[in-house]
């Protein structure tokens, strides 16, 4: 571990009139493994988004040490977000969009390095073979694996995940979220990640942060003897999606 | 959120407005003495269908070959043969439902190209500049609510007669419907999609090109093919006005009174407007 990749003094986010977060605190140090957990509106997106630069605190602040102008950030989507008439291949070279302005690349004409670069990921997520296939035609794992590699080609410190296993099965969420975690270590980049489903906590990271409510209810490291003080924070009893594995 | 009986009763508010109108319409048909079907309706409808039930190109072949022509003391003036009389006429329909085909396809290319950009800057998720948005949707609501053979009549006054005028008049109708559909099926667009986009850091160009264009393609091609269906009827009808066409013949075969060509033109048409909306139809099919 090393600098702090993201700090959150007290920050507090309105959405429309209702308070979202309220008053959070948290550093993540780089190369750290984060999980944040929460019932459906304790605010976990919102901090997500936050944590991207997306949306700007009304009290308080989002800072990013490393580099103070913006976050260099990649976003994994709860649902899977990926433009399904093109192929798995060009979904991947979106990630570079960011650093190749030529309008060449509106009718899609990318470097060659690029191109190598985007068959690379694609292998490093194990789906090489799916390059040339319509990214509509996959199934999620392989999907959710599309995001990965796209975000991969983004060249983030960062990686947010919302929710990357929401839309998968439970194989293929394990496999993910195993695959998110080895790629975070083998890279060295940041892991922050929110998932509904407790199980998947310990594959994903090794520190916990429970929302409740807008507010930061447990910030620790994860063990599995934790578990069912974290399922009391979460007060799972009333949100039966919580506790569904 | 409204309960079952306040939303059951705003129907039955609006089930009795409809029928007032209903109510009133008819009695304003009365009340003017137009709710009539003429002197004689059943008569005049029979007559009809009997002139109509003998198509000319099949008259021309089963019944009498020559077609004689006499002076009033009944000398043989001129003997021609029907079959080349009529052989010459459905070339010319030939021509003429081509000229249809023209008119409508070229039309909806026009108007393809000039809803786009109408269309961009109208659908609501693209967050065009407001008053450009505004502006859009004015122009393609008046479009779409001028009828072609309104813009017919105008283009065949600025043009002169022809196919130009029916192409133009088909265009500038299309046009608004067009953008209506397009703006529609862009707005439908999985947002989320088009968000994850933007946020790797593409530019407002790299975003519609990589994502907007290729998602809504396909639903534009086949909006294209949908209001195609309806242009060849339309563009059939603008012949009419002198704007070219199958509507040309129909408008020389009713005011010369002869129901077998004019019954020959209208299964000229049927058969064109099915090809047309059959093949359409497979192909959007296919392409989503």
């Amino acid at each position: 571990m090393g600098e702090d990749a993201i700090r959150i003094r007290g920050a507090s986010f309105r959405q429309g009139r209702a308070i979202a977060l309220r008053g959070v605190s948290l550093s993540i140090e780089t190369r750290e493994r984060v999980v944040i957990v929460g019932r459906n509106g304790a605010g976990k997106s919102t901090l997500l988004k936050a944590m991207a630069g997306l949306l700007p605190p009304s009290m308080g602040e989002v800072e990013w040490p490393l580099h103070p102008k913006g976050p260099r950030v990649a976003l994994i989507w709860q649902g899977i977000h990926l433009v399904q008439r093109l192929s798995v291949l060009e979904n991947v070279l979106i990630g570079a969009l960011g650093r190749c302005c030529s309008p060449l690349t509106w009718v899609r004409v990318f470097p060659e390095a690029e191109r190598v670069r985007a068959r690379s990921q694609l292998a490093r997520v194990g789906i090489g073979h799916l390059a040339d296939e319509r990214a509509g035609r996959l199934s999620g794992g392989e999907r959710q694996r599309v995001a990965i590699a796209r975000a991969l080609m983004q060249d983030a410190d960062v990686l947010l995940a919302d929710e990357p296993t929401s839309s998968l099965d439970w194989g293929a969420a394990r496999d993910v979220a195993r695959l998110l975690s080895e790629l975070a270590a083998s890279e060295g980049f940041t892991l922050v990640s929110v998932v509904h489903d407790l199980s998947l906590v310990e594959a994903l990271g090794d520190r916990v942060v429970v929302l409740h409510e807008g507010r930061v209810a447990f910030d620790g490291a994860w063990e599995p003897s934790r578990r069912d003080s974290v399922v009391r924070m979460l007060a799972v009893g009333s949100e039966p999606s919580a506790a569904a594995a | 959120m409204r309960s079952v009986a306040i939303e059951r009763a705003r129907y039955r508010l609006y089930a009795a407005l409809f029928a007032l109108v209903l109510g009133v319409s008819l009695a304003s048909l009365w009340y003017e003495g137009d709710l009539s079907f003429g002197r004689r309706p059943l008569v005049n409808l029979m007559r009809t269908a009997q002139e109509l039930s003998r198509p000319s190109f099949v008259d021309a072949w089963s019944g009498d070959r020559a077609l004689v022509y006499r002076s009033d003391d009944g000398t043989v003036l001129r003997t021609e043969d029907r079959r080349v009389v009529e052989r010459q006429f459905l070339f010319g329909l030939g021509r003429a439902a081509w000229a249809t085909i023209k008119i409508a396809v070229l039309g909806t290319a026009l108007a393809a190209i000039a809803a786009l950009p109408l269309a961009v800057v109208s659908a609501r998720n693209l967050r065009a500049p407001a008053a450009l948005a505004t502006a859009a949707r004015t122009a393609a609501s008046v479009l779409r609510s001028i009828h072609a053979l309104v813009f017919g009549l105008l283009f065949v006054g600025i043009v002169g007669l022809g196919p130009m005028a029916g192409i133009l008049a088909v265009a500038a109708h299309s046009t608004g419907s067009l953008a209506k559909l397009y703006a529609e099926a862009i707005e439908a667009l999985d947002e989320a999609s088009i968000e994850a986009v933007r946020a790797t850091g593409a530019s407002r160009a790299q975003t519609f090109f990589l994502s907007v264009w290729p998602s809504v393609l396909p639903q534009l091609t086949s909006l294209n093919l949908y209001v195609l269906e309806f242009n060849i009827r339309d563009s059939a009808v603008l012949g009419l006005i002198g704007a070219g066409g199958l509507g040309l013949l129909i408008s020389e075969a009713t005011s010369l009174f002869q129901w077998g060509r004019l019954a020959t033109i209208l299964i000229a048409l049927v058969l064109l407007v099915a090809v047309v909306d059959a093949c359409s139809r497979r192909i959007r099919q296919d392409l989503l």
